[in-house]
């Protein structure tokens, strides 16, 4: 049974397209995986992308560069010094799921990350990975999760179940967080298409003017999801972090 | 009718003045770059492009469904966007590479001064050893000139010593001497006069009254 992993890899590169920063076997850092030749292809194309480095950076470069920082303070800021081995993780995790988010935008391509179920395995993944490494580390601390520092000790009944399934739903949230917003946002696109499409094939009059409007109609609702695309990535890199560093510190 | 000399004098008055190497290339005529984007030579492209679109769309190749309607509008706002934020982002970048440049020739100027700085420190040091070459002679001349002056002052005192001493010998000898001479002296004296009889002391006596006397009447 293949991992998320490998579907998100196949389907991801399949489309021929190189990413900036592929190192996906650091995804894979939570699954159990050996080396296939997908993540041999992922690497050889990070590896691809750093040929040619320059001191002086060029402005692809630079732009590179200025990727790596942004990623790196998000990383700094979440997940402080003893966090910060995770920093290739959260880039590659940033980048891939930024690569895949706009690529989907493109018409008669779909990116894993629209799909929700998988994007829901991922992030389950992800919190069954981080709740291992924390009960590993935190032994039966970890059980602290659940009953927040200084709230009284009556309320214990209430807190636990809303704490326990607020740390569980988690997993869920984060990777519908992901999927819904680009299907929403290709479902709006697509509606809107639609109807401008059909509306301008009507041969009308009133066709014709309700196609221009939908037409017109689209280019705000493109910037938006060129915006959405990028923002979901780092909303879902971002609380990625967050949660990297809750298993961590335990609050 | 104007001759063909002012026809020609017309002309090179309208002709833009070209330098005598450019002379006939100027003479061919002249390829100006063309803004208009229908004029030859520049619609080769689109005409291309817009052909093999035509066909693939009359062909059915290319569906003109939904998907590329949106497919078209996101092309379009990807080159708007391109066009307005596309030279904020590369000047940005090219700021953020100038800044390393300038952070880097920074530290490159820095160290370069501080190199000179150690080079000019490294000769001013070179030129003042060349000077304690010639301190080093002088103060080597000015201790044999003390030597020389110690050993002259040396050679004096010994001289002033041994010439005391010599004086000291010669004074001693002529002291005695002249006490040797003193006494022979004294002693002849007494003799002599211990050898005059009281005759011969009167005879002398006499001698002379009679003496002074043939001398006395001659004045």
């Amino acid at each position: 049974m293949l991992s998320c992993s490998r579907i998100f890899l196949r389907q991801g590169l399949s489309t021929g397209a190189r990413s900036l920063a592929a190192p996906i076997q650091l995804t894979s850092y939570i699954h159990t995986t050996h080396v296939n030749k997908d993540e041999t292809v992922a690497s050889g194309a990070l590896i691809e992308a750093a040929k040619g480095m320059r001191v002086i950076p060029t402005r692809g470069q630079a732009a590179k560069e200025k990727l790596y920082g942004f990623v790196q303070d998000l990383c700094k800021q979440n997940l402080g010094e003893e966090g910060y081995r995770y920093f290739p993780f959260a880039l590659g995790l940033f980048t891939t799921i930024g690569f895949c988010n706009v690529t989907n935008l493109l018409p008669y391509i779909e990116m894993p990350t629209q799909i929700i179920g998988c994007t829901v395995a991922m992030s389950t993944t992800l919190i069954a990975g981080l709740t291992i490494k924390c009960i590993a580390k935190h032994k039966l601390d970890f059980a602290s999760f659940f009953f927040p520092p200084g709230a009284p000790i009556g309320l214990a009944p209430l807190l636990v179940p809303v704490e326990t399934i607020s740390f569980f739903s988690r997993a869920v949230s984060l990777g519908v967080r992901l999927g819904a917003n680009l299907t929403a946002g290709h479902m709006i696109l697509h509606i809107i298409s639609d109807f401008g499409a059909q509306m301008l094939a009507s041969g009308t009059v009133g066709g014709g003017i309700g196609g221009v409007l939908c037409t017109a109609a689209l280019v705000p609702v493109c910037i938006l999801e060129m915006a959405v695309a990028v923002v979901q990535a780092y909303v879902f890199c971002m609380l990625t972090t967050m949660y990297l560093n809750d298993a961590h510190e335990l609050h | 009718m104007l001759s063909r000399t002012c026809l020609l004098a017309r002309q090179s008055s309208k002709l833009p003045l070209y330098s005598l190497t450019n002379r006939f290339s100027s003479d061919v005529a002249e390829v100006k770059e063309s803004k208009n984007p229908l004029s030859t030579g520049q619609t080769g492209a689109a005409v291309l492009g817009g052909s093999i679109l035509a066909t693939a769309v009359s062909k059915e190749m290319i569906v003109l469904d939904a998907d590329v309607l949106a497919g078209s509008i996101l092309f379009a706002c990807t080159y708007g966007l391109g066009k307005k934020v596309g030279p904020m982002v590369i000047d940005g970048l090219d700021k953020y590479t100038k800044n390393i440049e300038t952070t880097m020739s920074e530290g490159k100027k820095v160290q370069i001064a501080a190199y000179e700085a150690a080079i000019a420190e490294e000769k001013a040091a070179i030129e003042s050893l060349k000077l304690a070459g010639d301190i080093f002679d002088i103060k080597r001349e000015l201790v044999q000139i003390e030597i020389e002056a110690e050993y002259r002052r040396r050679i004096k005192t010994v001289h002033t010593e041994v010439k005391k001493r010599l004086d000291y010998q010669v004074e001693l000898e002529s002291t005695k001497k002249a006490f040797i001479r003193d006494h022979i002296v004294a002693w002849l004296e007494k003799e002599v006069i211990a050898s005059i009889s009281p005759e011969q002391e009167e005879a002398n006596i006499n001698q002379c009254i009679a003496s002074l006397s043939l001398l006395a009447p001659s004045q």
